[in-house]
């Protein structure tokens, strides 16, 4: 009697436990090939910030008088900043740009602001911003944003001048129009990615 | 009739003491009045014979619990054909695993393993000696660190709090002779006494962690601490090249243990009052000890930095990128002191009612189990059979931890020349070919083999 009992625990045990088990969760079929950390991420690439004072030494500003066309203004900057973390992202990557743009002009103007190699643009500059709206200095600071790939992004790492081409919104300005010396420029670069980052 | 306003105060006590979530000792063998076990978990319950556990197998248990993860919650069914993924496949839906998480995320492992026991009646009274190993670990994990996994920084950029992460092990043996005698027919009290020689205990603790993503920067904010004690723990010291400064080479520690590191005591007391024929009230406190760990013996870290990254800086005169994301984890050596870890210390408050002639009795039992970690509670009613004299059964279902679809179950046969018992609280309804419980966040198995002796005079 206390076998049979037993035994038939034993075999009940038996028979139940295969009901249990689920094959769908086989632990020796994990696929780990699709594995990525982080979802969405923004990602800081870097900054340049540049500051008209030590573009313009010894000039509080450029006037640019009425009525007239305004002239390209091209100011030499230090860029050539390091683009290695770029190897790390996938080439389709897009590369998104904030700009902060801080008492620059004394009247509100369109802008188009372009990054070359020269002075002259031999090679095709880089179009960062094209007759973006630019506040003027006593309306406060202009944001602005827009993205380039990753080939245009390099060649700006590349890029040895910074230009401006001002335009009219709609009419003449009233006034002539200043270039303020102390304007203020920040270029913020990022990444955003989507589906995290695969390990 | 009486016994209705008992079993209902009852009821509330312990549902009052039933806080959080589950598991520890095998709650489902309690009120098993034939199984050894039982004074493990209430001294003053005594088998209905003496034993003596066979060495290495007569005491063997084992436990996972988390009060949130389980494995359905780590691994998923591939979306787009056969196998699993984890929870980190890309085309796993964030919502199905942060939906289960708490805001703390508490996993432990145990195992206990019996070297030696023994139970003997003389007279009415019942003694005990064990000789055992114990070994707890456990991990928390802040949910944000999964929602970070799992969804990143968005666009727009995010902070994350992922303080308090925190890994710790402790592993002793214990010498135990415990004793129990009835004080009158209604009342049992019964004690316990351990000597505890500590053999390793290592903590990891982030006490802040904090993360802030945004498109022109990433910062981390992490200060956290180590400590290490095991017998002859050497551990080698490198220089931080940057400010000279020592910190613990995590990839150079040597253990070569030759005994304790630490000592300790704890006692485990219990009591059982019969309330009528029918009704039997008990409560317990088992592992209020601690064990001291000398100073020789533990080693003690210190981590604290700042890691800021912007990307490259172009025409800002100073420099933002500041830190070193290696450096966050860099515990620097303190002075080593003394430490004093307590044991997880549990306290169960049960209550059983038996119908039959006591052949059947149905039980409540809670039990709360003070981690280091966390708190963990849990709240078991249970069905226990006696029918005949060498065999006995319950089956039980907790409540709190095991998303309604898992009950427990223990067997013990005690024909005459040997004992032999096996339970857990947690049946597996669901398991991977491996034998591993799929969507329970508890898990444990018990298991015993024993020779009977003579019984007592109850």
């Amino acid at each position: 009697m206390k076998q049979t009992l037993l035994y038939l625990s034993i075999l009940l045990l038996g028979w139940l436990l295969p009901g249990c088990v689920k094959n769908e969760y086989d632990l020796s079929k994990v696929d780990t090939d699709n594995i990525a950390v982080g979802g969405e991420l923004v990602m800081p690439l870097g900054k340049v910030r540049i500051d008209l004072t030590s573009l313009l030494p010894g000039i509080s500003s450029v006037k640019v008088d009425l009525p007239g066309t305004f002239p390209t203004l091209s100011f030499d900057i230090d860029a050539g900043f390091d683009t290695g973390i770029l190897d790390q992202l996938d080439e389709s990557t897009p590369i998104y740009i904030t700009a902060a743009v801080t008492n620059c002009i004394s009247e509100p103007l369109l802008a188009t602001i372009t990054f070359s190699e020269d002075e002259n643009r031999e090679a095709a500059p880089v179009v960062l911003f094209d007759k973006a709206q630019i506040k003027s200095a006593d309306q406060g600071t202009t944001t602005l944003t827009t993205s380039l790939s990753m080939e245009e992004f390099r060649r700006l790492a590349e890029s040895c001048m910074i230009n401006f081409d001002f335009f009219t919104i709609d009419k003449q300005p009233k006034n002539d129009v200043e270039i303020m010396a102390n304007a203020t420029l920040q270029f913020v670069f990022s990444v955003q990615k989507s589906g995290g980052i695969k390990l | 009739m009486k016994k209705t306003p008992y079993l209902a105060a009852l009821s509330v006590g312990v549902c009052l003491f039933s806080m959080q979530l589950p598991a520890q000792q095998l709650r489902t063998a309690y009120f098993m009045d034939k199984a050894p076990i039982r004074s493990s978990l209430n001294p003053a319950l005594r088998p209905e014979r003496g034993y003596v556990n066979i060495p290495a197998i007569g005491n063997i248990q084992f436990e996972f619990m988390s009060n949130s993860l389980a494995l359905d919650n780590i691994l998923y069914p591939n979306p787009n054909g056969s196998g699993l993924v984890t929870f980190l496949d890309s085309r796993i839906d964030a919502n199905k695993l942060l939906n289960d998480l708490k805001d703390r995320n508490n996993l432990s492992i145990d195992l206990h393993s019996g070297i030696f026991g023994i139970g003997f009646y003389t007279g009415k009274s019942f003694w005990t000696v064990d000789v055992a190993t114990h070994i707890n670990t456990g991990v928390t994990l802040p949910k944000g660190l999964f929602e970070f996994a799992k969804r990143g920084s968005g666009y727009e950029g995010k902070a994350y709090d992922l303080k308090d992460m925190q890994i710790d092990l402790t592993s002793y043996a214990e010498v135990a002779i415990g004793y129990s005698k009835p004080v009158s027919d209604r009342l049992t009290v019964g004690g316990k006494v351990k000597v505890l020689a500590g053999l390793a205990n290592t903590r990891m603790k982030f006490d802040k962690m904090h993360l802030q993503m945004s498109q022109d920067r990433w910062e981390v904010d992490a200060e956290g601490s180590l400590e290490m004690s095991i017998n002859k723990l050497e551990i080698q010291n490198q220089i931080d090249e940057e400010d000279g400064s020592t910190y613990i080479d995590m990839d150079n520690i040597d253990v070569t243990p030759q005994g304790p590191g630490g000592y300790g005591g704890a006692v485990d007391l219990g009591i059982t009052y019969k309330l009528s024929d029918n009704l039997t009230l008990s409560g317990a406190l088992i592992d209020l000890g601690f064990i001291s760990w000398s100073a020789r013996n533990s080693v003690i870290g210190k981590a604290a930095d700042h890691y800021t990254f912007t990307g490259f800086e172009v025409g800002d005169e100073e420099e933002i990128n500041t830190g070193d994301f290696d450096k966050l984890a860099r515990f620097r050596p303190v002075d080593a002191r003394g430490m004093t870890t307590r044991l997880n210390t549990t306290l169960y408050i049960a209550g059983e009612y038996t119908i039959l002639n006591d052949k059947i009795g149905f039980g409540l039992l809670s039990s709360t189990q003070f981690r280091t970690t966390s708190t963990f509670t849990e709240l078991t009613l249970s069905a226990n059979f006696r029918p005949i004299n060498w065999f006995s059964a319950s089956l039980s279902y907790s409540f709190i931890h095991n998303k309604f679809d898992t009950f427990g179950a223990a067997l013990n046969f005690s024909p005459s020349w040997i004992n032999f018992f096996v339970g857990t609280d947690y049946m597996f309804t669901k398991i991977t070919p491996q034998w591993v419980p799929v969507s329970q966040r508890s898990a444990n198995l018990f298991f015993g083999l024993s020779v009977p002796l003579k019984k007592g005079e109850q």
